[in-house]
């Protein structure tokens, strides 16, 4: 298995983590661990966030671009590294 | 209604040429009073008729010569249905300055004119432009074309025929199948300023009070009045009436197609802007830019994505990412019923989703965003104890219930833990599945980066090696606990590991079957980068202890390394990679016949090899030629590098392998040892007996470390508990003993350098971190921990040993004396001990 495969693995089976969706640069979701509807939905309301929190960085320094993307709730904290192609969300709860 | 006339000749035209079919030039010449001239060319485009422009001359000769319209008219049966000009360049015909004064040119009305004489008589001679002309483009002089089509003929024929020519432009609609090339391909649209186009103009009749013509204006208008007052019973002016020909009119109507309207809207953004002048630098890589443009139109679909790579095609690529985006934004966010048009999930749309999920999980960014996500992931589970590693202060989830408050990190208050006294407590530990089960055999850090710690794993003794499951060599990150970042597979057991300080990427590995081999930490390949397999001077017996030694070479080079190792097979080596792997001898230990008197069988026991084997070394800090070498009979043998045959001295005292010797770090001159005899002595150089032995444990020590934050204070590892000892205190038992779960031996210890903490590393496979508590009054350390040893042994002499810092007293007291440092090693105590507080 390819480094990649392996690590999402590990990821997806550490502690506290819900799920890990891969999206890609028209916000559909291209690799999930999660069911449909949820990943849908997820993938959507991501990547419309990620869109605009990288473009008021970018608004404030066109040189500079988002790097990390955290989102702290009650219940969880989804995890966003976003790329040109893709972006990768990850889903965890901390406190279990 | 009163007839309107051109000029005479003009007339003629019209009416010799009886136009059958050109029933709009009749219209015209109706509407003519009214229209504008430049609405002319507008209807004619609207014919049925195909309309041909031509730069020949009229080919059904015009009466008038000279004249060149440049445009033919068919109609259905190909007749020449061209209209004539309405007006007709008679080069005879001057120009008419004043009204009334040209019988030729009469230009409507008496009344009609009247009205404006007063007015355009002084503006009838920049009437030089014709009505056709104010649809030209060549407006570079003034045109003041008249609008009121009754009046102002004052037309010059050239420029009617060249206005003519220029308004009757043909608009041949040729229909164009669109490919999809021609969608896609940039089309510069060019902005530029045009010539001003009069399309109407219509001056005032009115002349202000101040301007210099106002005068001559009132006095003609006064000269009207009395002209208009003299005209009713005067002989000079005759009534006369005319009557007009009504034609019969007819109306026609044209239906025209819809122009098709499209609407277009970007957000335009200040990066966006910036990445498209920065695109245009560099040579646009138009060709993954048009696959991404392809690839969304293969997998949005439905007509919004079509506008939006049309719209895209116009202008340049960066626009055209980020529009698509920003209709894909408008599509995502409509609330409607439409889900996005594919299903989502892979099963159900595999050509479209897979190949990109392989082209993703191909490219390097995923890879590092993995890890990265993987260590925010387990930051999120182990940040309390990463922060108590670090001695930070401990995030406190706010969402958290009250009743895990008690249990939170960091202990209960703080005085029931300074009411304890000194404990380590045990943080988390470097484990993973792969590692489960196997000996920790060594570990070591990272020079460069406090945050690397190399772990070996592997059997000491030679019945528990294992052949098949092979051992690991494992490089682990403070920032993830549960997962090595690099991991090196080798067949024979670790039993050493150092990372070099000059190349802080290479780690050297010692193994059980005597190889030494170089691994390269920033690859994740599992080949060494150097075996010493080939080499002529390997060892054949397990390596034991690796170091590398910083030289300084006279010639002025860069720091130089080079790696010793001892191993059992009694020989300290040396090994260089400068030119592939080479190694020379740097010392053979003997075997020496035991001095003790009691022993003199030894001499007669057959030996088996005249070496003995050699179980670890270390050099000294200040003087890298200087080191010390323990063996397995129990001797430690103070060692030059100049000289490789004879030891400098030797220490006895030890009944058993040594299997650690450590060298002060603050005390230049004094060493630890410990060894298989249960024992752990501490040694001054200068003497050949141990000054102090501490006796605490019937198990074998196997790792002794001094702690570098502490003078005093040093870990010792034995099969059955980890211990730190700290000299000041108490230099008969340990002052923390943490003891090992049953099953479970510990092999090795190391002190974290950039935290007040312990690793040790256990048979079982995990290495875990023990975060010391309450080690010792805080200020006392900021002072310098500088204490008197008295050890009586020989009753006839006290010999006190102060552990300073360069400072020696003599004092005959049994007693502990706390001293001050030199200032400048308190400095440098400071700034390690700084980090405790």
């Amino acid at each position: 298995m390819s480094e990649v495969e392996e690590t999402i693995k590990r990821i997806q089976s550490h502690k506290g983590v819900l799920g890990i969706i891969v999206v890609n640069s028209e916000g559909i979701p291209i690799r999930t661990s999660l069911d449909n509807s949820t990943t849908v939905q997820y993938a959507g309301l991501i990547h419309q966030l990620t869109m605009k929190a990288r473009s008021t960085v970018r608004d404030i320094d066109p040189q500079n671009d988002l790097t990390f993307l955290r989102l702290r709730s009650k219940k969880h904290e989804i995890m966003v590294a976003p790329d040109k192609e893709y972006l990768l969300i990850v889903i965890q709860n901390p406190s279990e | 209604m009163s007839k309107v006339v051109k000029s005479g000749t003009k007339g003629n035209v019209f009416s010799s040429k009886a136009m059958k079919k050109s029933s709009i030039m009749n219209t015209k010449s109706q509407s003519r009073f009214t229209s504008r001239r430049s609405d002319i060319s507008v209807s004619h485009t609207h014919s049925r008729r195909s309309v041909t422009l031509s730069e020949s001359k009229l080919t059904d000769g015009k009466s008038a010569g000279g004249q060149r319209l440049g445009l033919i008219v068919l109609d259905e049966d190909g007749n020449d249905v061209t209209p004539k000009p309405l007006h007709s360049y008679d080069p005879t015909v001057q120009k008419s300055g004043f009204f009334g004064s040209d019988n030729q040119s009469t230009v409507g009305t008496p009344t009609d004119v009247m009205s404006f004489t007063s007015v355009y008589q002084s503006f009838a001679q920049p009437f030089s432009r014709s009505i056709y002309g104010s649809t030209s483009n060549r407006s570079a002089k003034s045109k003041r074309s008249s609008i009121e089509s009754s009046g102002e003929i004052t037309e010059s024929g050239p420029e009617v025929t060249t206005g003519f020519a220029d308004v009757m432009t043909v608009r041949r609609e040729e229909v164009e199948d669109l490919t999809d090339e021609d969608l896609n391909k940039m089309v510069d649209v060019i902005l530029e300023e045009t010539d001003t186009i009069w399309m109407f103009e219509q001056k005032g009749i009115a002349v202000s009070e101040e301007s210099e013509e106002s005068q001559t204006i009132q006095t003609k208008n006064t000269a009207y009045e009395e002209l208009c007052k003299t005209k009713e019973g005067n002989d000079r002016f005759a009534e006369r009436g005319m009557q007009t020909f009504n034609f019969a009119q007819k109306h026609k109507e044209i239906q025209a197609e819809k122009v098709g309207l499209t609407d277009a809207a970007i957000n335009v953004t200040s990066w966006d802007m910036y990445d498209t002048y920065a695109s245009k630098e560099e040579p646009p890589a138009s060709d993954s830019n048009e696959g991404i443009i392809e690839k969304r139109g293969r997998s949005l679909g439905g007509g919004g994505e079509r506008r939006g790579s049309r719209d895209g095609s116009v202008g340049t690529s960066r626009i055209t990412e980020s529009r698509a985006s920003v209709l894909t934004m408008s599509v995502m966010g409509e609330p409607e019923p439409e889900p996005s048009p594919q299903p989502t999930t892979t099963e159900t749309n595999e050509t479209g989703i897979n190949p990109q999920w392989e082209k993703i999980s191909s490219s390097e960014s995923i890879l590092k965003h993995l890890v990265v996500m993987e260590r925010v992931v387990t930051e999120n589970i182990y940040q309390p104890k990463q922060a108590t590693y670090r001695g930070m202060s401990v995030l406190i989830d706010p969402d958290k219930e009250i009743e895990d408050a008690e249990n939170a990190p960091g202990g209960g208050s703080p005085d029931i833990m300074t009411a304890i006294g000194p404990t380590i407590d045990r943080l988390w530990s470097y484990s993973s599945p792969m590692t489960k089960g196997r000996n920790v055999s060594s570990m070591t850090w990272n020079k460069v980066n406090p945050d690397i710690l190399a772990v070996g794993y592997g059997q000491f003794g030679f019945n528990e090696q294992n052949k098949n499951k092979g051992s690991l060599t494992c490089c682990w990150n403070l920032k993830n606990p549960e997962f090595p970042e690099r991991v090196f597979h080798s067949k024979a057991s670790v039993t050493a590991l150092d990372f070099s300080s000059v190349y802080p990427n290479l780690l050297a590995v010692g193994l059980y079957d005597g190889t030494v081999c170089i691994y390269n930490v920033r690859n994740t390949t599992d080949q060494p980068v150097v075996d010493s397999f080939d080499c002529t001077g390997k060892h054949s017996s397990p390596v034991w202890q690796l170091c590398w030694i910083e030289r300084e070479r006279g010639l002025g080079e860069d720091r130089s390394e080079i790696l010793i190792s001892i191993s059992a097979d009694g020989r300290v080596v040396q090994w260089s990679i400068r030119k592939g792997f080479e190694c020379s001898d740097l010392m053979k230990l003997k075997r020496t016949s035991s001095k003790n008197p009691q022993k003199k069988k030894e001499k007669a026991e057959a030996l088996i090899s005249r070496q003995a084997p050699g179980m670890c070394f270390d050099f000294h800090a200040k003087d890298s030629n200087m080191y010390l070498a323990g063996t397995e009979e129990g001797l430690i043998h103070k060692c030059s590098c100049s000289y490789n045959e004879q030891f400098l001295d030797t220490y006895t005292g030890h009944t058993g392998p040594l299997y650690k010797v450590r060298w002060s770090p603050y005390c230049p001159d004094v060493f630890l040892s410990c060894s298989s005899d249960w024992s752990i002595r501490l040694w001054k150089q200068t003497e050949l007996k141990p000054v102090l032995n501490f006796f605490s444990t019937t198990k074998a020590v196997h790792d002794i470390c001094w702690s570098p934050y502490s003078s005093t204070v040093f870990c010792a590892v034995n099969e059955g508990a980890v211990e730190i000892w700290d000299l000041k205190t108490n230099t008969l038992d340990p002052l923390i003993t943490n003891l090992a779960s049953p099953g479970m031996k510990f092999s090795c210890a190391i002190f974290s350098l950039n935290s007040n903490s312990v690793l040790v590393g256990d048979s079982d496979g995990q290495v875990s971190v023990y975060q010391l508590r309450n080690m010792s009054d805080k200020n006392e350390d900021k002072v310098g921990v500088v204490f008197v040893l008295s050890w009586v042994e020989a009753p006839m002499h006290i010999v006190e040993l102060v552990w300073s810092y360069g400072l020696y007293c003599n004092d005959s007291d049994l007693s502990m004396v706390a001293a001050f440092m030199p200032t400048v090693k308190l400095l440098k105590l400071l700034h390690c001990v700084g980090k405790q507080t």
